[in-house]
């Protein structure tokens, strides 16, 4: 008895310090996100004044991080790349999510040869590797950094497509489904009201694990030129600007790849606690969990184990 | 064998996909051949230079003279290097393969030991250190690593070479750059791996045996886990194989990811097209050994997967 009460405050105990974790994480990323929206009105210098008095000048009172070969102070460019970073990555996420899903869905529930045409689609861009495509695509189309939006985003969607489906497939023979379908349910319904609420959740996971990656992948193309183009101040192209000074001025390196960094274990933190939330499968287990598993068996007592009510 | 004909309509597809890519810039081409050639760029010029590279036909067509030349050994010319780009990359290509082999091995030897020690030890401190720098890790771009890199090692401590190849000292940056972003991805792998199959009843029937702890986990459990093992790493040379052309245009590591990115300055699409189709292959490739491997690996797939 006192075992079982034990076992469920430990349970709350974790839960609680789960909840506690992702109301700081959410906390952190509203606040770069709020960095991202109201970052014009907050930076202490104009990030595109340039000063050739002050290049390369290191960190000090009036610039907190130093400022770049044009003497342009990096704090203040830090600041204003955050928007561009992040509403790039938010809209790509929110793009493949969307368009994979409906992909997803579409080939699961229509079935049929619809179904393999959409798959074996995705599995095409399945075969390329990630950033190679990626690299290529923006590479020829050349535009800025929403090209490389959509040269990320035209590899990365097949992966929703794929989970999708197989949650419909997974949950399509449901008897609910049938009973929906039996009172009389349009497509539409079908999809939206009761499709979708019940695939949603893997897909959320995907996605909240996703944006520190695209955060990443977007920044290694403007790293190489082929995403936000300087003068405009993004991190990935920040930091490309500022590699011949390397030894000259690592601050200017320093900044945006901090900020990069900070922002990317931000989202991967609140990723992986949004996973641990909504996935219940996880069990976690040692090599002392199958010593206390064989005592129990040794004892009788796996049946208690197993139906702990 | 059923695996094998599964990989021709993917085939297809990448070279299609490729096609029609660099289609969408065919309209550049044609400029910038034409500007090289020093002709003027008038509307009928332009018309008859595009009727002469054929570009005036229907898409499938094109496609499909464009698949016989390639299959002919014609991979495309380079109109700014004025060579065939093929020789080219074929030239790039051992180096790349090199950084590539080196990264693996290193990550290998970094994120196994890690990841075991990591499942043995879970939720003790070594388990969270060693969680914390996969974290980390995880949260670094490859770039910044890279330069963080060259400023440690070649710049202030003088050790190593900033750039090039100048024998074996100058893969250690690339290699390491490559390492550990793969190493921190691994390395959490292989512990939710090792974690699963020391879930698994035989480890309790060892144990009930009186087998000690190391034991089981060398002998039975890494065995088990090495499948999974294996296929993660197949995977993951997929992103390895995109990260080198960053790594490589930072450290100018003569491959073929500096060539591509060189390529894209110079609108070199025909660079671009030969480096998205032969990595693709490349990486289809590497999927299918893998497959392989894993079915002389595991006789419960061997024995029921045939057919």
């Amino acid at each position: 008895m006192r075992d079982d009460s034990l076992a469920v405050k430990n349970k709350k105990l974790k839960k609680d310090r789960t909840m506690l974790k992702l109301g700081v994480l959410l906390l952190l990323a509203l606040g770069v996100v709020f960095v991202a929206i109201f970052g014009q009105w907050i930076t202490p210098a104009d990030p595109y004044a340039q000063d050739l008095k002050q290049s390369y000048a290191g960190p000090s009172a009036e610039h907190l991080f130093g400022c770049d070969q044009f003497g342009r102070d990096l704090l203040s460019r830090v600041i204003t790349g955050t928007q561009t970073t992040i509403f790039s990555a938010f809209v790509l996420v929110a793009g493949i999510c969307i368009l994979g899903t409906l992909v997803g869905v579409i080939a699961g529930y229509v079935g049929g040869w619809l179904d393999s045409v959409l798959m074996r689609i995705s599995d095409i861009f399945l075969a390329f590797p990630e950033m190679v495509f990626a690299i290529a695509v923006a590479g020829v189309i050349q535009g800025g950094v929403w090209a490389a939006v959509i040269a990320v985003g035209l590899i990365a969607w097949p992966r929703y497509a794929r989970i999708a489906r197989s949650q419909v497939l997974a949950m399509k023979h449901n008897t609910y489904m049938s009973a929906a379908k039996l009172s009389g349910c349009r497509w539409y319904q079908m999809v939206f009201v009761h499709v979708l609420p019940n695939i949603l959740g893997p897909i959320v996971v995907t996605a909240a694990l996703d944006i520190g990656a695209m955060i990443m992948n977007l920044a290694g193309l403007s790293f190489l030129g082929l995403g936000a183009k300087p003068p405009i101040a993004e991190w990935g192209s920040m930091m490309s600007e500022s590699r011949s000074s390397l030894q000259q001025a690592p601050w200017a390196i320093l900044a945006p790849g901090l900020a990069i960094f900070i922002t990317v274990l931000i989202f991967n933190l609140l990723g992986d606690t949004v996973r641990d939330m909504l996935d219940p499968k996880q069990k976690r287990r040692t090599i002392k969990d199958g010593f206390d598993k064989m005592k129990k068996l040794v004892r009788g007592e796996k049946r208690a184990e197993e139906n702990p009510a | 064998m059923k695996r094998l004909l599964q990989l021709i309509p993917i085939l297809l597809g990448i070279t299609l996909l490729s096609y029609a890519l660099m289609q969408t810039a065919s309209a550049d081409t044609v400029d910038m051949i034409m500007q090289k050639r020093g002709m003027i760029l008038t509307p009928e010029n332009q018309a008859l230079m595009r009727h002469e590279m054929g570009l005036d036909q229907p898409f499938i067509i094109q496609y499909f003279q464009w698949l016989g030349k390639i299959l002919t050994g014609d991979m495309g010319y380079s109109y700014f290097k004025n060579t065939d780009v093929f020789p080219l990359f074929m030239k790039a290509l051992p180096s790349t393969l090199l950084l590539t082999l080196s990264s693996i091995v290193t990550t290998i030897c970094i994120s196994i030991p890690l990841g075991i020690i990591s499942a043995v030890k879970q939720n003790k401190i070594t388990d969270y250190i060693i969680r914390f720098f996969s974290f980390i890790g995880n949260a670094l771009p490859g770039f910044f690593v890279a330069l963080m890199l060259l400023l440690i090692f070649a710049l202030w401590l003088g050790w190593l070479p900033v750039m090039g190849n100048n024998g074996f000292v100058s893969i250690i940056l690339p290699t390491l750059t490559l390492a550990i972003a793969m190493s921190s991805k691994y390395t959490r792998q292989v512990r939710a791996t090792v974690l699963e199959e020391l879930n698994k009843d035989y480890v309790t029937g060892c144990l009930a045996r009186g087998l000690k702890g190391r034991t089981i986990i060398l002998a039975n459990v890494l065995k088990n886990s090495m499948l999974t093992i294996v296929t993660l790493l197949a995977l993951s040379v997929g992103s390895l194989l995109g990260g080198t052309a960053i790594t490589e245009s930072i450290f100018m590591w003569p491959g073929v990811g500096k060539l591509v990115v060189d390529a894209i300055g110079n609108r070199d699409y025909a660079i671009i097209q030969v480096y998205v189709i032969w990595m693709a292959i490349i990486y289809v490739g590497i999927n299918l050994i893998t497959d392989i491997i894993y079915h002389f690996l595991d006789p419960r797939i061997r024995l029921r997967g045939e057919g």
